[in-house]
């Protein structure tokens, strides 16, 4: 959601007012550092839990430093999230020209691309002329930098930044003095799928950690500021949300109630269709439903699993769904694009996007954790990355993954998995290797995170 | 990995009772005979070789142990005929070089390289400790150690670093040998014993492959780790060999006096020697991929590029990486493990099989192909639309990306439909490039397409060679300490658990 200037029109009685004022206080704090170290080898970060209204703040900041007569380079890690920031920065900034680089095949979606003042010069072509917002991915960007000098600018803001990894953030900085990186804290880390991928781990010259990592390792001193709202989650959201933000407190900007998901044909239908309703209606009363499909070692990509999801997609249309909220008074119709089913391996996914498709929803989106991050939908599906599994593994216990699947819903979220996924947590968490100068340890954390999960989901479980 | 493949060599192998083969061809080079290498430690000292094996495998091996691999003099003197060994084999092997052609630049690569082979990777990482530690010797007191040590110590920590790259052929560990060409029932924790992947392949007559690796796993003793009962030996001979020697590192004195820990990692070396030498033999005769010459080319590239650095250059390698080097590094591997997974599985029809079952690769019959033109960006362009009939029912998505196997590196087909055709599926594709008679197949023809793609994805530039400020901390590290510092030191002496005081008292 666009956080200030549909605040701005909402009525204050849906919006906490000193969640949203306290929100101001750490933007305005993070602009102020900026302007502050502009031109100096110095950055500030700004973390931010699920739904912080990040890609909005940094659309607004970016308007600010050109206002200020500073050249901006704009990126994130993927082409999905830089397209995305040219459309916030268009919105906020309709006066602003923009100038997106890109890679082959690459191109804005011609929605975008028509917008005024919107360009897609080549790397060559940007340097040239100096354009003074440019935005592309890290990659893109890095490319840019060392095949065409694209470079010299005063600020590079990096969004996500928690998803960048340290290594191509080590060509990228050079494009300018100072940057602004912006990121949750909750998703998923850089991985790679090299089986010693851990071989730097502690080290200063570590590859794989974030951007932000191997900045406040080699300098310390950066400000960083915690952004204490979620706009996209609503309050029945938070208590899960907050397992995977330990030390990060947030709450949400919007007041309890003011969003309803309403199902307008009622349940239960026929006999089998019984659990798949009482799930939908569990999702639209509380915002979340945890369904358990009986207990199995399965394969990854689960048929039954699918299915199961699908019927729930399928129903949940069919019993078609309005939503109302901060923003929209009234209730309009949920439309498949509003909905996402997450998943954690490609496979899943496209099981998931097959069995959709041959049911006529095209529309609503499949895809891994990963490729979710930095999207919002009203009611996400998510496919437990534990349903069916015989052990556990630093995969699927990842608190990036979970925490990605369960944060991208403004309404509810249905998760599915196994009845026997939770006792998988029983007993001891397994040993995992300790690294000098590394503290987190995924396994212990994500353990730590899918336990506090099944706790509080567990007054929502629906057996099927 | 594919989960359904997994399961299906599980019932497969619990019924036949034997391990079964997960390759048709072997996808690592194999020397012959390489050289073998195996390892013990102190159990209380993972940074020291308390005996050493090496020799081709195709004959005895000879044997390093020192005694008391805690006394400088003593190790080193142990160590240095493997170490003068190993160096002149490098070497010879890196002196005849071969011109090579590419982008019309003539190289000269070794014509071949020193291929080492070892039980596990365990070995792999206690060599590159030994490299490591041997490497970056100091001269303590003013004595320079034998230069041999020194140079064997860079190329230990080159190959074991080497050991990294997916699919190389260098440094090659048996245990991972067997268990990426061998499907088994050993969890991969007990696959890190050779002997008892061994066993599962060969199990004996009458024997389950479960029992024989159960009675491998509880006798044999690998290394270079030691078992309880090898470390309880080994202790006794030890203090037997320290009370003889007094502080006396004489060869003439120390000799005699250490023949009876030469004998006892003697007789723990032979049955581990065998094993290695029937691993190497039983998976030698496999028929090489396509694909292993060009990777031990690149395998002989990075071989004749150290033995250049080190020997010609007398250079040293940085003890860890710059950020530069590691992202590079990263990106090399990352680049190099997609390159070794779609070589064996487009090479390799029983690599294909997990793809197949995992909805990332389709086989199935050529039913048509029909050209057809479409509009990219203004310009109308020839394209081909083919079907294909695949007899088991397919699950992808419009837009997903194949590669024909037999044109990997190539252009990939775009799926433009998925219909149910009878038990199995009609899938449509279109050429995502002009249609020429090669990248084409024929009406009738049975052929596989895959996610999976040989060729070069994208061509990435250096990284700039002087950090930027971010990556360069805002204080530099103190010097560390030479790394044989302490060596002076005399060891700990041994603790005795009976006069031990009670640990109780600390609750």
């Amino acid at each position: 959601m666009s956080a200030a200037t549909e605040d701005a029109a909402m009525p204050d009685a849906r919006l906490d007012q000193d969640v949203v004022a306290a929100a101001a206080a750490v933007e305005e704090a993070m602009r102020a550092d900026l302007l502050r170290l502009a031109g100096q080898e110095a950055a500030v970060v700004a973390a931010a839990p699920a739904g912080a209204g990040k890609s909005h703040f940094v659309a607004a900041t970016v308007g600010q430093l050109r206002a200020a007569g500073l050249r901006v380079a704009l990126t994130a890690p993927t082409n999905d999230q830089v397209q995305s920031l040219v459309e916030r920065v268009k919105q906020l900034n309709p006066e602003l020209p923009v100038a997106f680089v890109h890679g082959q095949g690459r191109e804005l979606p011609p929605g975008i691309a028509a917008l005024p003042g919107v360009t897609q010069p080549s790397a060559a072509d940007a340097h040239t002329r100096q354009d003074p917002l440019v935005i592309a991915t890290v990659d893109k960007l890095a490319d840019a930098f060392l095949r065409n000098g694209l470079g010299g600018f005063d600020v590079l803001v990096i969004d996500e930044a928690y998803q960048a990894d340290a290594a191509r953030y080590y060509t990228a900085a050079g494009v300018a003095a100072t940057h602004l990186l912006v990121g949750d804290t909750g998703q998923l880390d850089p991985f790679s799928p090299i089986e010693d991928a851990t071989y730097w781990r502690g080290g200063p010259e570590d590859p794989l950690q974030t951007a932000v990592g191997v900045l406040l390792r080699n300098h310390p001193g950066t400000p960083v500021h915690q952004i204490p709202v979620s706009w996209r989650l609503e309050p029945r959201a938070v208590p899960v949300a907050r397992c995977f933000y330990p030390g990060h407190p947030f709450s949400a900007a919007v007041r309890p109630g003011v969003r309803e998901l309403r199902l307008t044909r009622p349940g239960p239908g026929s006999q089998p269709l019984a659990p798949i309703d009482a799930a939908l209606d569990e999702a639209a009363l509380h915002g979340w439903a945890h369904v358990t499909l009986p207990g199995a070692p399965v394969l990854t990509a689960d048929p039954t699993t699918a299915v199961y999801i699908r019927e729930l997609v399928h129903r949940l249309l069919a019993r078609t769904a309005q939503v109302t909220s901060e923003n929209r008074a009234a209730f309009t119709p949920l439309r498949p694009a509003d909905i996402a089913v997450g998943v954690s391996h490609n496979d899943q996914k496209d099981l998931v996007r097959a069995l959709l498709d041959s049911y006529g929803l095209p529309g609503v989106k499949v895809d891994t954790a990963n490729r979710l991050q930095g999207l919002t939908f009203e009611v996400v599906i998510a496919w437990h990355p534990l349903a069916g599994a015989t052990i556990t593994d630093a995969f699927h216990l990842d608190p990036g993954r979970l925490c990605v699947l369960l944060t991208r819903h403004r309404q509810a979220c249905i998760v599915v998995g196994r009845d026997t996924d939770r006792a998988l947590l029983e007993g001891v968490p397994p040993a995992t290797p300790g690294f000098l100068g590394w503290d987190p340890d995924p396994v212990l954390d994500g353990w730590d995170a899918h336990e506090g999960v099944f706790r509080l989901l567990e007054p929502h479980v629906i057996p099927v | 990995m594919s989960t359904a493949l997994e399961a299906y060599f599980a019932a497969r192998i619990y019924e036949e009772g034997r391990a079964l083969r997960r390759t048709t061809l072997r996808h690592v080079h194999l020397a012959d005979p390489p050289l073998g290498i195996a390892m013990w430690r102190l159990g209380g000292e993972r940074f020291r070789a308390a005996a050493l094996a090496w020799g081709p495998l195709d004959g005895p091996f000879q044997l390093a142990v020192p005694g008391e691999p805690r006394n400088r003099d003593l190790y080193f003197a142990a160590l240095q005929p493997f170490a003068a060994d190993l160096c002149a084999r490098i070497r010879r092997t890196a002196a005849t070089l071969v011109a090579r052609e590419r982008g019309g630049v003539t190289e000269h690569i070794p014509v071949d390289a020193l291929q080492l082979v070892v039980p596990n990777k365990a070995t792999v990482s206690a060599l590159g400790l030994l490299g490591r530690y041997l490497a970056y010797l100091s001269d303590r007191g003013g004595v320079a150690p034998d230069p041999a040590l020194i140079e064997a110590g860079k190329h230990l920590r080159f190959y074991a670093r080497h050991a990294r790259v997916p699919g190389q052929s260098l440094l090659v560990a048996l245990d991972q040998l067997v268990a990426g060409h061998w499907a088994t029932l050993l969890s991969p924790f007990e696959q890190a014993n050779l002997a008892a992947l061994d066993a599962q392949i060969e199990p004996g007559p009458g024997r389950h492959p479960f029992e024989a690796s159960a009675a491998a796993e509880a006798t044999a003793r690998i290394g270079p780790e030691p078992t309880e009962d090898i470390d309880r030996t080994t202790g006794a001979l030890l203090a037997d060999f320290n009370a003889a020697r007094g502080t006396s590192t004489d060869p003439a004195t120390v000799g005699p006096l250490a023949g009876p820990l030469r004998e006892h990692y003697h007789d723990l070396t032979v049955p581990v020697w065998q094993l290695m030498g029937r691993v190497v033999t039983r998976e030698r005769p496999l028929p090489a991929a396509p694909s292993v010459s060009r990777r031990f080319e690149s395998d002989r590239e990075a071989f004749g590029r150290h033995v250049s650095w080190v020997v010609t250059q007398g250079g040293y390698y940085r003890t860890t990486d710059t950020p530069r080097q590691a992202a590079i590094t990263l990106r090399r591997l990352e680049d190099t493990l997609a390159r070794y997974e779609a070589d064996q599985a487009v090479e390799d029809p029983a690599r294909m099989i997990a793809h197949l079952l995992d909805g990332d690769a389709i086989r199935g019959t050529v039913a048509s192909l029909t050209e057809t033109k479409v509009v990219i960006k203004v310009r109308a362009v020839r394209r081909m639309v083919m079907a294909l009939d695949s007899p088991d029912p397919v699950i992808l998505p419009e837009g997903k990306r194949l590669w024909w196997t037999a044109t990997a590196s190539g252009h990939p087909w775009e799926v433009q439909s998925v219909q149910p055709n009878g038990a199995g599926s009609r899938v449509v594709l279109m050429l995502t490039a002009k249609p020429t008679s090669e990248r084409l197949p024929v009406a009738g023809d049975v052929i596989t397409l895959s996610t999976l793609c040989t060729g070069q994805q994208a061509f990435w530039l250096m990284p700039p060679e002087n950090p930027p400020w971010t990556h360069r901390p805002d204080t530099l590290p103190a010097v560390p300490e030479p790394i044989d510092a302490g060596d002076a030191e005399q060891p700990a002496a041994p603790v005795d658990a009976t006069a031990a005081e009670d640990p109780g008292r600390y609750t």
